[in-house]
């Protein structure tokens, strides 16, 4: 197990590929400035991703400087503000949703309206809100796409609710009822092995797993004795606490 | 030797995908020639971590999970330790081992 191993891997990786493709991309009349560009930007992600100390940081600068320049929309954009310009558009669209299906003058709170069309923030009341939320965390904009949401929910509700009223009312709640009663107990059918059971619980730890831990290879055998695991692992890459590092064998010993 | 999708999961797997996903959306290359590489991907990748690799490793934990579905072990081990060559050792809180058969790969032969 490596890291010291993992740049050169990596390189090697990256240049046989864009090597070996190179006449695929010739036969689909693909211009070669692609492939160097495909080459480039994989390297400086990966060396963006701080897995390991890549070299060619410092070679690929140079690149980095004329491919953002010719590119324009790589690098910043990409990890920078125009993503939460984005989200931020579609909040707003989501916002116009809301109060539209209400209809009934339920206007989402009009902060976050607007910050969007930002010549007309002076004059409103709100203006150092405005300035203040200017540059919106993800997380603030997760809470307001959230809200938002619920709202229009809310607001779906009722509307059908509205629909529902009349003659059909009582038929309506009626109806629903016994549904109810069916679900609860089928819930409790499926919640034996299904969405939502013990064995799904497992599987949603798993997801919190595989979020940075993870080793991803081959293996040869694995054995168990009692509550002891043996495995034999290979051809293997390790990524934890942010760094890769990668093997050609692993014995894994587990106690269950 | 083996050839498996597994380690489009990798962080260098990662940041081709999404190299290929801008690459795509800007227009300069279609979805079917970044199947070709992705395939090409598996290949040197696999082909990489069995001959240009020495390294060995040792692993060991707490065994939380254990899975084997469609000849893919599947481990969650808490609390694991590794050693690396060298007396150096590694901690983590968890880790998710995702283990392909190394005998019989679908899509290659067996070694």
């Amino acid at each position: 197990m490596s890291n010291q191993l993992v740049p050169s891997v990596y390189t090697y990786v990256i240049d046989e590929v864009c090597e070996k493709v190179a006449p695929t991309f010739a036969e689909m009349g693909v211009g070669q400035n692609v492939l160097a560009e495909l080459r480039q930007t994989w390297k400086r992600k990966i060396a963006s991703m701080r897995v390991a100390d890549f070299d060619f940081k410092e070679s690929f600068d140079d690149g980095y400087g004329v491919y953002d320049g010719a590119g324009g929309q790589y690098g910043t954009e990409y990890y920078g503000g125009d993503h939460n310009d984005s989200s931020f558009a579609a909040a707003a669209n989501l916002a116009a949703l809301a109060s539209g299906v209400g209809g009934d003058g339920t206007a989402p709170d009009s902060y976050h309206i607007p910050q969007n069309d930002g010549a007309g923030d002076e004059a409103q009341a709100e203006t150092s809100k405005v300035v203040e939320t200017a540059q919106p965390s993800q997380r603030e904009i997760d809470e307001l796409v959230q809200r938002l949401w619920q709202e229009r929910h809310r607001a779906e509700g009722e509307a059908a609710e509205e629909q529902g009223r009349g003659s059909l009312a009582k038929q309506r709640i009626r109806q629903l009822d016994g549904v109810d009663d069916d679900d609860d107990e089928e819930d409790e059918d499926d919640n034996e092995d299904g969405i939502g059971s013990d064995l799904d619980d497992e599987d949603s730890e798993d997801e919190t797993a595989d979020v940075s831990h993870i080793i991803l290879c081959q293996y040869e055998k694995v054995n168990r004795v009692k509550n002891k695991w043996k495995c034999t692992l290979k051809d293997g890459i390790i990524t934890v606490n942010g760094r890769d590092y990668v093997f050609n064998k692993a014995q894994g010993d587990f106690e269950w | 030797m083996a050839q498996y999708e597994l380690y489009r999961r990798s962080s260098l797997g990662m940041a081709l995908t999404d190299t290929l996903d801008e690459l795509i959306t800007e227009s300069h290359i279609d979805p079917q020639i970044a199947m070709k590489v992705l395939a090409q991907f598996d290949l040197t990748i696999a082909e990489a971590l069995h001959n240009r690799v020495k390294a060995k490793a040792a692993i060991k934990g707490h065994l939380h999970v254990y899975r084997f579905c469609d000849d893919v072990w599947t481990f969650i081990v808490d609390r694991p330790t590794f050693k690396l060559e060298g007396s150096e050792t590694v901690h983590a809180d968890r880790i998710k081992v995702v283990a392909c058969t190394a005998r019989a790969p679908p899509g290659g032969k067996p070694e």
